[in-house]
């Protein structure tokens, strides 16, 4: 059976991207949105050598590609299995096909229509003032979430594989000194790509031969100590200017990211030659723990950007539509970008599906998965500490790379909030940046990964049900067809609203029970990994914790039903209204 | 398409794609941030037309035909309207 090793969902699953693209996204780039090669898009008519101007259709994919590219598609996979690998598989295939490319394309496109206007500005157009606010308050939030799950994930990652943060210690300096060489020493791009990829290898050497402290050595809730580095480093990358940090380790990192990509599928389709088995059950249970809840909606909102993402109607309107050179382009960029997001999210469950049946759903254990598939033809068992430190660095430096640009969306964020009124201190830069990064930690005192994981993948998905339904909202303006987006729309709106509320629940839960007693008579916290906590400030204290992630989780719902009720109010008005050519 | 031909676009196509994964947004960062130095030249220069004298007209009118050349795109950035969703890449 080819079912039996990973080859046979990654091939099945190749082959379902590319049949989408060649079939599906182009019959809807025809149908609804016409392009035509003549008419001057944005980067023609406002080129000001800056935002806008006109960029090669490959290297807007690859651009894409490496923005929307993130920890989702990794570590969602591996969440998802709590229900088996057929419904992760499934929902990724079912995502590639009907919704995650239906968003990145048509936020380009429209960007593209509506003179190369980002996400605010169409929402302001389209739905009014306050639903704009509403998405500013919706989006600090949600780079809080993303902040405390992307922090989490780094500390437990790089508590089990120490080495891996001597790699990003590396990697950081190597940033440092490729800034310096390419815009104060104004070296040729080749000369240091090729020392910074060379520093990098050593990196992962240094972390392989240093692997140090050994897991579990640093205390009883080791991870909590890896936040001091790891904050410290964040919040640095905000505040420089980004060709100091930032933008030279978001350059080196892609040679950690292609070569992982690369090496992942590779060893999913040789997996029929190799022989690494696929040991996770296809199908578990549609009622998964408490904690975690049914398989609708918690699947739906695990994977993250591996199916789809509202982070990428960001990138896609913020810089990449301001940079198509004709508008046949966009079908390339934006869906292709996003097909190839999906092969990442899929590779990333090849990776998942070969760990031995039982092998608990931590972060930590991606490395294992990813060097089981691979190391039979990168190396065999030789290999496997390098590969398993290497494996450990791209999740680290996906991630981190990743965060310090949130890091500075906060910043930015809260200054536009904040500014003018009378807590104006908080948009300070360095007040801002520093709450974006310990703000976070509040959730991570919860000790529940997972259900910081659910409650990202709720916004982050919500986000994306907003992206659809401005899409349908502008094309039923026009009367044109917008199911195609209004659907997705639909179903990602009702359903990770439903995955907030789960996640809600189980929070205010935790706060009303903070403490549960054991068969044994003993007493335990609602979350285990709350224990520590539990030592130092009581059951008060973990009520104390739970209870602001509840209140979390509240603001989030409450903001997602109102911006349903401002969408169904405004598809009633334009339905009163004649068909528009522009909407008012 | 001959052979020749079609490598020669398939390496064009690989050499851009790379860039563009891992070149491009640094290089987008770095023009932004000299737009906003631009910005703050432009406005040095024709601070007095916008009620901010930052330098005496003489000086002014010596720096001015160094400007010029950015005055439309200035203009269009200034008109257009920024949102917070703008700023993700600096």
């Amino acid at each position: 059976m080819v079912f039996d090793t990973p080859f046979g969902i990654t091939a099945l699953g190749i082959a379902i991207f590319l049949t989408t693209y060649f079939t599906y996204t182009r019959w809807i780039d025809r149908k609804v949105w016409s392009p035509d090669p003549k008419r001057p898009t944005p980067a023609h008519m406002y080129m000001d050598g800056v935002e806008f101007f006109p960029v090669s259709r490959f290297v807007l994919y690859g651009f894409q590609w490496n923005s929307i590219a993130a920890l989702g598609p990794i570590l969602g996979p591996g969440i998802a299995l709590t229900f088996g690998w057929l419904p992760a598989f499934l929902w990724i295939i079912f995502a590639a096909l009907l919704i995650g490319w239906v968003q990145d394309y048509s936020a380009i496109f429209l960007s593209v229509r509506r003179e190369g206007r980002s996400f605010g500005p169409i929402a302001y157009e389209l739905l009014g003032p306050t639903p704009r606010r509403l998405l500013l308050g919706f989006l600090l939030f949600y780079l809080l979430l993303i902040n405390a799950a992307f922090l989490f994930v780094v500390a437990t990652v790089v508590d089990a594989w120490a080495g891996s943060f001597w790699t990003l210690l590396v990697l950081a300096i190597t940033a440092v000194l490729t800034g310096q060489m390419l815009f104060k020493m104004r070296m040729p791009v080749v000369q240091v790509t090729l020392i910074a990829i060379v520093l990098l290898a050593i990196g992962v050497v240094i972390g392989t031969l240093f692997n140090w402290p050994p897991p579990g050595t640093l205390g009883t809730a080791p991870y909590t100590l890896w936040y001091i580095p790891l904050i410290a480093l964040l919040v640095a990358g905000a505040i420089l200017p980004m060709p100091r940090l930032i933008t030279p380790m978001n350059y080196i990192a892609y040679y950690t990211l292609f070569p992982a990509v690369i090496m992942l599928a590779v060893g999913s389709l040789a997996s029929i030659f190799t022989g690494v088995k696929v040991n996770t059950p296809a199908f578990t249970t549609f009622f998964g723990p408490f904690a975690t809840g049914p398989l609708w909606p918690a699947l739906f909102v695990s994977i993250a950007c591996g199916a789809i993402s509202g982070w990428h109607s960001l990138v896609s309107t913020g810089l990449t539509s301001k940079q198509i050179d004709v508008e046949t382009d966009v079908r390339p960029v934006g869906a292709g970008a996003m097909l190839s997001e999906n092969l990442v999210g899929l590779t990333a469950l090849a990776a998942w599906i070969v760990l031995p049946a039982g092998t608990a759903v931590a972060p930590a254990n991606f490395p294992r998965g990813a060097v089981t598939l691979t190391s039979p033809i990168f190396g065999g068992a030789a290999a496997a500490p390098v590969l398993s430190i290497f494996f450990a660095s791209y999740m680290v430096g996906m991630a981190v790379t990743i965060l310090t640009i949130l890091g500075r969306f906060w910043r930015v964020t809260m200054a536009e909030i904040f500014s003018g009124t009378s807590l104006s201190f908080l948009g300070n830069r360095y007040v801002a940046t520093v709450l974006g990064f310990v703000l976070p930690v509040a959730f991570v005192l919860t000790g529940s990964w997972i259900n910081i994981w659910l409650y990202f993948g709720g916004t982050n998905q919500l986000l994306a049900g907003f992206a659809l339904l401005i899409v349908g909202l502008y094309l039923f303006t026009l009367r044109k067809f917008h199911w195609y987006s209004t659907i997705p729309g639909i179903f990602m709106l009702t359903t990770t609203l439903a995955a907030i509320a789960w996640q809600t629940n189980v929070f205010a839960t935790a706060t009303v029970t903070p403490v549960i007693r054991r068969p044994d008579g003993t007493l335990a916290p609602f979350f285990a990994q709350q224990a520590p906590l539990l030592n130092l400030g009581g059951p008060a204290a973990l009520s104390g914790v739970n209870a602001f992630s509840t209140v979390m989780g509240v603001i989030m719902f409450v903001i997602g039903a109102l911006m349903a009720v401002y969408f169904i109010r405004a598809f009633v008005r334009y339905a009163r209204q004649p068909a528009q050519t522009t909407p008012s | 398409m001959s052979k020749g031909r079609f490598i020669s676009s398939l390496r064009k196509a690989l050499t851009e794609v790379s860039y563009g994964a891992a070149l491009h947004g640094q290089v987008s960062a770095v023009l932004k941030t000299r737009m906003y130095i631009e910005h703050m030249f432009i406005l040095m220069i024709l601070g007095d037309m916008l009620g901010f004298p930052i330098l005496p007209p003489y000086y002014s009118l010596r720096l001015l035909p160094y400007a010029v050349p950015n005055v439309k795109a200035w203009k269009h950035r200034f008109y257009r309207e920024r949102d917070f969703t703008d700023v993700i890449y600096g």
